[in-house]
């Protein structure tokens, strides 16, 4: 129901928990994640429930902050809708160790296509046509040319992430160049202190193919383990050992912010007009998002890209 | 008329009518594919939004445009319908699993209806007796747990009775569960008691709503509107290469009534009158139909829910011999037929015709 929208980047720069609550797997408390690929996320509620606090104003600002979340007394809930639509945070960008370079920045063709189809819905171009990458073979990859990432496989050169080699596919070199340029221009953050990350994105980008990426996201995750002292003995209390699955440092998160005019009586404004005073109050703007903040999880910049 | 395939950013919620009251229910469920009334709440919404500049809070010139909230405005509209994209961008209609199915393997396969009333059956009642679906002798195999959709490609074999592959629910989409908080924000901590969880619909890549309408004009090609709960994304496109199986004229001598989304009857599964929907005479000899279901919904104008109906959930079929020449009315030039004492113009009682 959009008059405008435009593409929300997430860039952690801690470890981000955003948690399920609870697990039947190995660990006791996992991230978010989408239910059929795999894929982490962070959920709308938690993404919308973060830029309401951190967009909250008085005065007029206020009336406006109303029109695009809605009212924040429950029940006034059912007065007037929102102006604002918030879609879960996909990711983009998922870092994984590597023998050189110490890291890279892997995708594959999936996450790509959904950037660009999300990109679209916001009017942006680009970055790459994802069809180009489907002809990744099983242990193929496409980096950039003058990676950091390469390193002497056997006879030729390839990378290897984690204890996995790929060889690589020397014709998507331009391509992985194209789209380290737009995710630069749109995704990073613009301020001087990232200006190593803007450098560097092109020599640490990796375009994996849809199952090994996979693979990186379900298993590559941070696992920490969690213990309770006693505070007398400072001894472990029993059964309190606990695990903790955390979305890694470096990852790029995206979704769409998509707006309407206002349905609020007091603010008469379109979805632009809306969405210009959103991204003003956005943009850059380092946030909170998840649980354990006090521990130093969830410490994400917000960029807005949008024409 | 436009044609929309609409299709998630992330997940859909499509309420039940069951409660979800803080201190008593935490569960919150979903249902797909949603009924007919959550699809024209989204279209009439973003028309108005988008397409005008009528200030909503002003419910007479929102009537104006999009109709009150106890009509349906200009807007005809049929579905929705589970659809999918295949390779080759084609979109294939899924049909709800048929309540005349039997599914030995991974196939589905009508029940054999006798064209005659068997032998037992004839009896001097004063009310018309209906047919059974089989009858003694028959060899009926055991229904399996999973009920099938079928592609619209195999329903013309499937009316003949033939076994057709079906296509396993967890092909088409998935339950996503998903726990919530409310957070005090000024104190940055979660709020005592409001502790949820939701159950959301995560449709597999590809998959989505197909969707027809008249009377509301649409000029763009794409673009996202809010669908269902929680103002979830929905993506739509303008469909132009999707043609639904032209509807038989005059009605075969036996054929099918198969209904592709719920219908309201006002005699619980039986309609005021079968002579509103058909010109000629029929008689309905039998029927297939599963439990009611529930349809609600949120009344926006109104700022509460609307009344409840119980319905004939989609997947129903109803039987009927035409006696001399018969035709459905047609009540607009969408594509599909609708059969339904109420909601017929917002596509409940959206029917395919078949033979049987």
């Amino acid at each position: 129901m959009a008059e405008a929208s435009a593409l929300l980047f997430a860039y952690c720069e801690t470890p981000v928990h955003a948690g399920t609550g609870r697990a039947v797997g190995t660990v006791d408390l996992p991230i978010q994640r989408e239910r059929i690929t795999g894929f982490p996320i962070a959920q709308a509620s938690s993404v919308k429930g973060v830029l309401r606090a951190t967009t909250q104003a008085n005065g007029a600002d206020a009336e406006r902050h109303r029109a695009l979340f809605g009212p924040d007394r429950p029940e006034e809930a059912s007065t007037h809708a929102g102006a604002l639509q918030v879609t879960d945070l996909q990711v983009v960008l998922f870092p994984v160790r590597s023998l050189a370079g110490v890291f890279a920045w892997t995708t594959s063709p999936a996450v790509l296509a959904r950037l660009v189809r999300l990109a679209k819905l916001a009017g942006i171009e680009g970055p790459v046509d994802p069809t180009r990458f489907a002809g990744l073979q099983p242990g193929q990859c496409a980096v950039a040319n003058g990676s950091a990432l390469l390193t002497p496989a056997g006879q030729q050169v390839g990378v290897v992430l984690e204890e996995y080699s790929f060889t690589l596919a020397g014709e998507l070199a331009g391509l992985v160049s194209a789209l380290a340029e737009w995710l630069v221009a749109l995704a990073l953050p613009q301020t001087p202190e990232y200006a190593w990350w803007r450098e560097n994105l092109a020599k640490h980008l990796c375009v994996l193919p849809d199952d090994e990426f996979r693979d990186f996201v379900l298993y590559a995750t941070e696992i920490e383990a969690h213990v309770r002292l006693k505070d007398e003995t400072k001894t472990v209390e029993p059964g309190a050992l606990w695990t903790t699955e955390t979305l890694p440092a470096e990852t790029l998160l995206v979704g769409l912010l998509a707006t309407t005019r206002s349905r609020y009586d007091k603010v008469n404004e379109d979805g632009r007009a809306l969405l210009g005073w959103l991204t003003g109050k956005l943009d850059g703007r380092r946030v909170r998002l998840g649980g354990d903040e006090t521990t130093g999880r969830g410490a994400v910049v917000l960029r807005v890209a949008r024409v | 008329m436009t044609t929309l395939f609409l299709e998630p950013l992330d997940v859909w919620l499509f309420r039940d009518g069951r409660p979800f009251t803080a201190g008593q229910q935490f569960r919150a469920a979903s249902r797909f594919p949603p009924s007919p009334l959550v699809v024209q709440g989204a279209l009439r919404a973003y028309h108005l939004m988008v397409h005008s500049t009528v200030p909503p809070w002003d419910a007479a010139a929102v009537a104006g445009v999009v109709g009150g909230p106890d009509d349906w405005g200009p807007l005809r509209l049929v579905g929705p319908l589970v659809a999918r994209r295949t390779a080759s961008g084609e979109f294939e209609v899924l049909l709800p699993p048929p309540a005349d199915a039997a599914f030995p393997g991974r196939q589905a396969r009508r029940l054999p209806l006798p064209e005659q009333p068997p032998e037992w059956l004839r009896l001097p009642t004063p009310t018309p007796a209906l047919f059974p679906l089989w009858h003694a002798g028959e060899p009926v195999s055991e229904k399996a747990s999973q009920r099938l959709w079928l592609r619209l490609t195999d329903f013309a074999a499937y009316s003949r009775g033939e076994p057709v592959p079906g296509v396993p629910q967890e092909e088409l989409w998935a339950e996503e569960v998903r726990i919530g908080i409310a957070q005090d924000s000024s104190r940055r901590t979660t709020r005592e008691g409001l502790y949820y969880e939701a159950r959301y619909v995560r449709p597999a890549p590809g998959v989505g709503l197909l969707v027809s309408f008249t009377g509301l004009d649409w000029p763009e090609p794409a673009g996202v509107l809010a669908l269902g709960g929680e103002r979830r994304s929905a993506r739509f496109e303008v469909v132009t290469s999707f043609a639904p199986p032209p509807v038989p004229e005059p009605l075969p001598e036996r054929f099918v009534l198969f209904f592709l989304t719920p219908a309201v009857f006002e005699r619980g599964w039986l309609p005021r009158d079968w002579g509103a929907f058909f010109e000629g005479s029929v008689e309905l000899v039998a029927a297939a139909l599963d439990r009611y279901e529930t349809v609600g919904g949120f009344d926006l104008a109104r700022g509460r829910e609307r009344p409840a109906h119980r319905a004939v959930p989609a997947g129903s079929v109803y039987y009927f011999v035409a006696r001399g020449e018969a035709r459905l009315r047609r009540t607009s030039d969408l594509p599909w037929p609708t059969v339904s004492d109420w909601g017929a113009e917002i596509g409940f009682g959206t029917v395919l015709i078949g033979g049987w």
